[in-house]
């Protein structure tokens, strides 16, 4: 150690007093508040030992005693009398163990020692012993029935305690059920609590409808004891699937809503009483495709066919409204409503029916061919979804004065002098009525159907030309087209017939190739004389192309002839040709018989001598065609008729090809002068083969100049030409093959068949079914109602307004963004990010061309999304005008404040006035030491120096 | 909407009106005129007695206009409006005071024959029949000199000798301008003034 240490200051503190109860984490420490007067001395007091000379005495006699005594008074510290009441104790004690003493002194015998004296009667001896408290046999018993009745009471309360948790738990899981089916129930349906009731509500009225039904029901808590129990109707709807997961719910659904319902569309043949098309139409056999499952609760279920009896409901009655009301005006054949059905006759015999289903008990499944049916269900649907959309959206009125829920249209109709035709006119487009678009598309269903069932008739009936009908996918609700067309197999490029058939609900419209349009009644037969007469005109056609091309003249057409010889004979139209030099003329007629298929007559004359050995057996003599009178003497010499079965060829063009070449032929080779054997005098020999060889021979009636022969040598050269290129054509498309002697026919399929004489060969029928009618998703206009496929503000802002009724200065027009969060009060996520997002145009900025695009909304789209937001104008002005006076207000406060502020520094009486005279204070003089006249003096306050002269 | 004429049928001596009206609708309808309704045309007269030279409005209500109402100043101003006008007019008494007997209407049978319209009608002032209004309207045509052949043709077969020879003055708008429901109504006008004269005459 160092002899100075440094000083070191050592501070002396009193301890505190309190005692520190407890150090917090944070280092704070709890005091125990120190004791007060009273309690110190209550405090004191117990420490004095009231009898402590005492307590030596006595442990100083007895140490049996004492040593129990001890114990004793160690525990008698908390109570102030607790020394005295031990030591009177005590002392009671001794004086217990003092008359003892004394009275076994007093009865002691003399002879026997003190010590082991055992003597019976005066056996009384003393002996030390330690004064414990001995545990009694007697109470052994005791204390187990008390034992047991203690562990009984604590069992009991511990039993009861157990049952009570598993009661609360048991109520607090079903609760939990309870609550989570509640949850499950709000996320598919609208419930709300009213007072103790949960009541929630199933009807349409949110999508727009009207219907006067609320759909209320109600959720009730279901309790233990009707928890299995499930009336006739709930086991009818858990009958098909039996597993359905119990729910502590209840829906309590008013009873007429309690069952199945459908609405049924039939279109009835009266005439045979039963039911060519039906469909039944109900809302759960859309909803079991798309919504429900097998697993839905009880609740959903019941839920699901209440609310699918109210939609059914709503649409018949709203069919059955519109039905009675069109009777008034007078319609053709008048609607029936009668209970639950509505009859209306479509077509003569055909009736259609539409009626509302209801039972009870669960339907019977349908036959599922039943079922499918044309498109009345979405259409009906569709329509529903319509009025009810149109209900709900009423595009505000421009300008705001007009009344609401009008177009433009409607509005001018009284300033534009609208007369009675065009009000009706407009009154009609505007209405949506249910009932005609059903009546019309079954009408059209049915329509279609006819047309469709007679095209089949009509390929299968004639063998001859192929037919083939294509239904084009473009259809609507009430109007469907196919397109029909006729061609002979192996001649279509030599000629074609198309027609385009429209069918509508109450005509078939029927265009041709010329450009010429038909309008044919729905009556079958008047589709079905159509076709056929479609189908002769065809051959005839064909015949004429065919001849035109083999070098034949034309004397002669005529498309409908008069009546044939016999009544029930109708001519369907005939054609007069002649080779060219004259020689032969042939006739065709196309005849029908009535009920029967078409026959085609054909008559030969040979107007000059001609070898007829070849063409032997196909023709004949007519008996009938007799022209014994004399105003048949222009048409020349005997007409032969032909035999059409005897020709070679598979059908009457084929034929009639076969029929013309050979004719030529002969006429040819016996216009060549060459003398030779027949070689082939069997018709059905190949034609090509024919006429390459040119070798069938006959004698020539006639010599020829040899100018005519020339030509004659020319006209068959080319007639060659033309066939061989028209055979090489056809080679090419892979129709028909001709190779030697053998035909083969090509499939289509892959396969070449050769050809068997004896059958014939299966025509192509081709007629396909019709496409499925779907309703157009062309959007309708809002303005007019009118169908249109593309316009500007459907693309640019998905608004459904067709280009005409676009009206970009009022209606139509666009605000900025900013402009729109002015005016409308939005805010930047309203427009932005509000689903649906509304889309915009993007234009420079007018201002400056750097600054940012300017955003072009549809004023329209923006003032419903105002709506939306704001949901009634009301309550846009009441937020304008509630800023309004916000910023008064914030304006006045901040002008107040300003005010305040301002005042308060002008404020007079907090004025400090700065510009105090100052005195100077000036100290003691001092002489300068370099002059004696100098003085200086300063002053004490300001330090300020004076300097002047004493004379 | 067409060209339309309208004339007063005089009714010979010695007939009263339904002896008219049944000579000229049995005329009509050997025509081959088909029965399409009924009609109704009314007329109310305004007049303005604080101004010093207002002229008459006349109020029009024609069924065949059944969403509009015509106000027609005496040889003035037109103006077609819909049917809040004559509330909006009663609003406007102080001004406009309704002329006393000023309702005239003219209500009839209405018949279609191809694209004519023709309209037989009983001129009526309150409750007593004054004269017989008969109307022709050609409606494919808004040109009146264009079809007036036609239209001349079909009247002499209907009132004969009192079908007008040439084209009349009033049917024939200024320039080339179409024919409008205006001309309709002055014509409707001319003709009730024309009754009420030879009503107050007689």
């Amino acid at each position: 150690m160092s002899g100075n240490p440094p000083p070191i200051k050592i501070s002396l503190q009193s301890l505190s007093d309190t005692k520190i109860q407890e150090i917090a984490y944070d280092g704070r420490e709890t005091f125990i508040q120190p004791l007060s007067m009273s309690e110190s001395l209550t405090d004191l007091a117990n420490r004095i030992d009231f009898l402590a000379e005492n307590e030596d005495e006595e442990t100083q006699t007895d140490d049996a005693t004492s040593t129990s005594v001890d114990e004793a008074q160690y525990q008698a510290k908390q109570w102030p009398w607790e020394n005295i009441r031990t030591q009177i104790q005590r002392s009671v004690i001794e004086m217990n163990v003092l008359t003892d003493v004394l009275s076994i002194a007093q009865n002691k015998p003399t002879n026997v020692p003190k010590e082991t004296a055992e003597s019976s009667d005066s056996n009384r001896y003393m002996m030390y012993d330690f004064a414990s408290k001995e545990a009694e046999p007697s109470k052994q018993s005791l204390q187990m029935i008390t034992k047991k009745r203690c562990l009984g009471a604590a069992s009991k309360i511990l039993l009861s305690g157990a049952d009570r948790l598993n009661k609360a738990k048991s109520e607090s899981s079903f609760q939990n059920t309870y609550h989570s089916e509640l949850l499950k129930l709000r996320q598919r349906w609208r419930v709300r609590r009213v007072g103790e009731k949960i009541l929630g509500e199933l009807s349409f009225r949110t999508a727009g409808s009207d219907y006067w039904h609320m759909g209320s029901f109600e959720v009730i808590k279901k309790s233990d004891e009707d928890s299995d129990t499930l009336d006739d109707y709930e086991q009818n709807l858990t009958k098909l699937t039996p597993n359905v997961p119990k729910s502590p719910i209840k829906v309590v659904v008013s009873s007429d809503l309690r069952g199945f319902s459908s609405l049924s569309v039939q279109i009835m043949d009266l005439s045979k009483d039963e039911a060519i098309e039906s469909c039944t139409l109900s809302l759960s056999d859309i909803e079991n495709s798309a919504m429900s499952s097998a697993n839905d609760p009880l609740w959903h279920r019941v839920l699901c066919n209440a609310q699918n009896v109210l939609f059914c409901r709503e649409l018949f009655a709203r069919l059955s409204k519109e039905a009675v009301q069109q009777k008034t005006l007078g319609t053709a054949s008048p609607i029936v409503v009668i209970g639950d059905t509505i009859t209306t006759n479509i077509f003569p015999k055909i009736q259609l029916r539409v009626q509302l289903l209801f039972s009870k008990t669960h339907p019977t499944q349908r036959n599922p061919r039943q079922a499918s049916i044309f498109s009345i269900q979405n259409a009906l649907m569709h329509l529903l979804l319509r009025y009810f959309s149109k209900r709900l959206n009423i595009s505000p009125p421009h300008p705001t004065t007009a009344a609401l829920g009008l177009t433009t249209q409607m509005r001018h109709a009284a300033v534009h002098h609208n007369s009675l035709n065009q009000l009706a006119a407009t009154a009609k487009k505007t209405s949506l009525s249910f009932v005609d678009v059903l009546i019309s598309m079954s009408k059209h269903y049915e329509v279609r159907q006819r047309v469709c069932d007679t095209i089949k008739l009509l390929s299968n009936e004639f063998s001859d030309p192929d037919v083939l009908a294509h239904w084009s996918l473009a259809s609507s609700k009430t109007e469907s087209s196919a397109r029909l067309t006729i061609a002979n197999s192996g001649f279509e490029s030599c000629y074609r017939s198309a027609v385009q058939v429209i069918v509508k609900p109450d005509c078939i419209k029927i265009l041709q190739r010329d450009a010429r349009s038909l309008t044919l009644s729905v009556d079958p037969t008047d589709l079905h004389n159509y076709f056929v007469s479609l189908v002769a005109s065809h051959q005839l056609m064909t015949v004429q192309v065919l001849s035109r091309t083999l070098g034949w003249t034309m004397l002669h057409v005529s498309p409908h002839s008069s009546l044939g010889l016999t009544p029930d004979i109708k001519n369907r139209g005939s054609v007069l040709i002649s080779s060219n030099n004259g020689a032969v003329s042939v006739a065709i007629a196309c005849n029908e018989m009535i009920g029967g298929p078409i026959q085609y007559t054909t008559h030969v004359q040979y107007t000059k001598a001609h070898d007829r050995s070849q063409l032997e057996g196909t023709m004949y003599d007519d008996p009938d065609f007799s022209l014994e009178s004399d105003k048949y003497l222009p048409l020349g010499g005997v007409w032969m008729k032909v035999n059409w079965p005897q020709l070679h060829g598979r059908h009457f063009i084929q034929k009639m090809e076969t029929l013309l070449t050979s004719l030529v032929m002969t006429e040819i080779c016996g216009k060549s002068e060459t003398v030779e054997t027949e070689q082939s005098n069997k018709p059905e020999t190949e034609i090509s083969t024919k006429a390459t060889n040119d070798e069938t021979v006959t004698k020539p009636k006639k010599e020829l100049t040899a100018t005519q022969k020339a030509r004659i040598e020319r006209n068959r050269q080319k007639a060659l030409l033309l066939r061989q290129s028209r055979l090489s054509q056809q080679q090419l498309l892979g129709t028909k093959t001709t190779t030697g002697c053998s035909r083969i026919i090509d499939t289509g399929g892959g396969f070449l068949l050769e050809e068997n004489p004896d059958v014939k060969p299966r025509k192509l029928n081709r007629v396909e079914e019709p496409a499925p009618v779907i309703a157009g998703d062309d959007s309708i206009c809002l303005e007019c109602d009118k169908p249109f496929q593309d316009s500007y503000l459907l693309t640019t802002y998905d608004h459904q307004v067709c280009d005409k009724c676009r009206d970009p200065e009022e209606k139509h027009s666009v605000i900025t963004k900013t402009e729109a969060r002015e005016t409308y009060l939005l805010s930047e996520v309203d427009i932005t990010k509000r689903e649906p997002i509304l889309k915009y145009v993007v234009r420079k900025n007018p201002h400056n061309r750097r600054w940012g695009d300017m955003k072009l909304y549809l004023r329209l789209q923006i003032e419903e999304r105002a709506l939306e937001v704001w949901k009634t104008p009301e309550a846009l002005e009441e937020e304008r005008e509630s800023r309004e006076q916000k910023r008064e207000i914030a304006k006045k406060k901040k002008f107040n404040k300003n005010m305040k502020k301002l005042r308060q520094e002008v404020r007079s009486s907090l004025f400090e006035v700065k510009s105090k005279v100052h005195t100077h204070v000036f100290g003691p003089e001092k002489q300068s030491e370099t002059d004696e006249d100098i003085y200086t003096k300063t002053c004490i306050e300001c330090d300020h120096q004076i300097t002047f002269e004493k004379m | 909407m067409g060209v339309t004429y309208i004339c007063q049928w005089k009714q010979p001596e010695g007939q009263n009106i339904q002896q008219s009206i049944e000579q000229i609708s049995s005329c009509v309808e050997k025509l081959g005129a088909k029965k399409a309704g009924l009609f109704q045309v009314e007329c109310e007269s305004f007049n303005a007695p604080n101004a010093p030279n207002a002229k008459t409005l006349h109020l029009i209500y024609d069924s065949e206009f059944p969403a509009s109402r015509f106000a027609l100043f005496e040889e003035s101003s037109f103006l077609v409006t819909d049917v809040m006008l004559s509330a909006f007019l009663s609003k406007l008494r102080a001004v406009w005071q309704p002329k006393k007997g000023g309702k005239i209407d003219c209500k009839g049978q209405r018949y279609e024959l191809g694209d004519f319209l023709i309209k037989l009608g009983v001129v009526s002032v309150g409750a007593s029949a004054k004269g017989i209004s008969v109307e022709l309207e050609y409606a494919p045509c808004v040109y009146a000199r264009d079809c007036w052949g036609m239209m001349s043709e079909m009247l002499q077969s209907i009132i004969g000798e009192q079908a007008p020879p040439s084209l009349p003055s009033n049917l024939q708008p200024k320039g080339t301008e179409r024919f409008s429901p205006e001309l309709t109504m002055q014509q409707y006008v001319e003709m009730f003034n024309n009754i009420r004269k030879t009503v107050v005459a007689r």
